[in-house]
């Protein structure tokens, strides 16, 4: 039942003129662009992570950056914020003019401040291991021209979220240089393993990562994808392929905090040698 | 009063609170190593939860912040804001519709504490001139309005406006609130709700009409 006092909308009031309802319609349908929600949804990340990484340094568990799923996102938020700062320094000056607000941004920006605690991220950032379902979720499919004007403006967090780029060199340089589709293509492609790999289609999971293989060969994600294919190939019971690849992996990177997963798998993976098909 | 805005009301369940739990048992039982797992998982699962339920509601953040007069240098601050208090309260709250709501009474707090702070950074004459150059670049009332002079012609009206009565607009005819959701959340009687929206309807229906006879003088006089 209605109430009388809250009358039908101006927008879907038939007996309103066309010039109140078309521009109130036109209101109702602004959005800030498939770029813009990227550009908000990453910073917002980065935001958590950086107070989630003062959290566990204070409590003595370790930098930030140790977590692959947050120097994940980290180069994520890198790469979607230097397309953004790329694209607003050419159509606008006044970036450094802004006004100073109690902003989130301050707080991401002066590593002193004292951050809100945000519980979920505390634990995000300190997994003792990592699970595939601590890979980052695939954000909007599609990316569309970027909103001018619109770029996050946290530099400074990009400094801090650029800081595991370093060990990674070639790889964050390759994707850095890629545009924000391409950067959404591999996280989709990311996120379809993961999610074929956590319902135990490890068929799907094989033929994402090798589309990933193909695509970004140096991607941002090549540990978890390495990791992910080891998983899967162990899972379908090829634990011949499945330990070439684990050594292989542990002898390039054995501090890798991957490296404890994958001695697991490779642990497990003799004692259910004789159920393998390739063995 | 029982709700009865256009939207349903969507379980926050709907945004698979508790979907990944049910799935990958083969796969979470074949790699999860070490006590932190459980915990860390938990996290990992709110944080999509979250971001699931947030992601369309980050165009209604920004719509609301937008027509309380943030301004575009401010946005992206803003919208972080209103997104950080949306997280603190995510557990709390179980339907879409509310956090909508909750979303969209954080737009308003954070359009009024901004709006305290440019107040005393920015002069008052800036503002004026801004509208001043948006006018001189209307369209005659002959021209189809396009979608971004009709974004400029609401953002004029409603600066126009006293801000109670804007905020609750905004609320209930762009945002499709209820008043009983919009009296919840700004804390005030459902009957002040309607007494504004009336006033705030009067007033917008008054300024089109008269930026409209305005134009279409100016039109004729040939502008």
């Amino acid at each position: 039942m209605r109430d009388p006092r809250f009358p039908p909308r101006l927008a879907d009031s038939q007996s309103e003129g066309d010039l109140v309802r078309d521009v109130l319609r036109a209101a109702k349908g602004e959005t800030m662009g498939p770029s813009g929600l990227a550009k908000t949804l990453a910073r917002f990340e980065a935001t958590k992570l950086d107070h989630a990484g003062h959290a566990g340094a204070a409590m003595g568990r370790g930098s930030w950056w140790r977590s692959p799923f947050t120097a994940r996102v980290g180069v994520s938020v890198a790469i979607v914020c230097a397309i953004g700062v790329g694209l607003r320094a050419s159509s606008d000056a006044t970036t450094d003019a802004r006004p100073v607000s109690p902003a989130p941004a301050a707080a991401a920006s002066h590593h002193d401040a004292p951050a809100p605690v945000l519980v979920s991220t505390e634990t995000i950032a300190t997994p003792a291991t990592t699970r595939v379902e601590d890979l980052p979720e695939a954000p909007a499919p599609t990316d569309g021209p970027a909103s001018a004007g619109r770029a996050p403006a946290a530099r400074a967090t990009t400094d801090r979220a650029s800081a595991p780029t370093v060990a990674r060199g070639t790889a964050t340089s390759s994707a850095a240089a890629s545009s924000g589709s391409s950067f959404h293509e591999e996280l989709a492609l990311v996120e379809a393993a993961r999610s074929a790999l956590a319902r135990g289609d490890t068929t799907a999971c094989l033929r994402a990562l090798d589309g990933h293989d193909e695509r970004f060969r140096e991607g941002v994600f090549a540990d978890e994808i390495a990791v992910m294919r080891i998983e899967a190939l162990a899972a379908r019971g090829e634990h011949a392929r499945a330990r070439t690849l684990g050594e292989r992996f542990l002898a390039h990177s054995p501090s890798s905090t991957y490296a404890s997963r994958i001695r697991s798998i490779l642990a497990t993976a003799p004692r259910a040698a004789h159920e393998g098909t390739d063995e | 009063m029982a709700a009865h805005g256009s939207m349903t009301e969507c379980p926050l369940s709907f945004f698979d609170r508790n979907v990944t739990s049910q799935r990958s048992t083969k796969v979470q039982a074949a790699v999860a190593v070490g006590p932190g797992d459980a915990e860390a998982g938990r996290a990992v699962r709110r944080h999509h939860a979250f971001q699931s339920a947030i992601t369309p509601l980050v165009d209604v953040a920004y719509r609301v912040l937008r027509r309380l007069g943030i301004k575009e240098a401010e946005i992206d601050d803003a919208l972080q804001m209103v997104l950080l208090a949306a997280d603190r309260r995510f557990d709390e709250i179980s339907t879409h519709q509310e956090l909508k709501a909750y979303v969209c009474a954080s737009c308003v707090n954070v359009a009024r504490d901004v709006g305290r702070i440019r107040a005393r950074s920015t002069a008052r004459t800036a503002q004026v001139e801004e509208l001043e150059k948006a006018a001189a670049a209307d369209p005659g009332p002959e021209d189809v309005l396009d979608r971004k002079q009709a974004l400029e012609l609401v953002q004029r009206v409603l600066e126009t406006m006293d801000e109670e009565r804007r905020v609750v607009f905004v609320l209930y005819e762009l945002e499709e609130l209820t008043g009983q959701q919009i009296a919840e959340h700004l804390g005030i009687p459902v009957g002040t709700v309607a007494s504004r929206l009336r006033k705030a309807r009067d007033e917008f229906r008054a300024a089109i009409a008269r930026i409209h006879a305005a134009e279409r003088a100016s039109w004729r006089s040939g502008r």
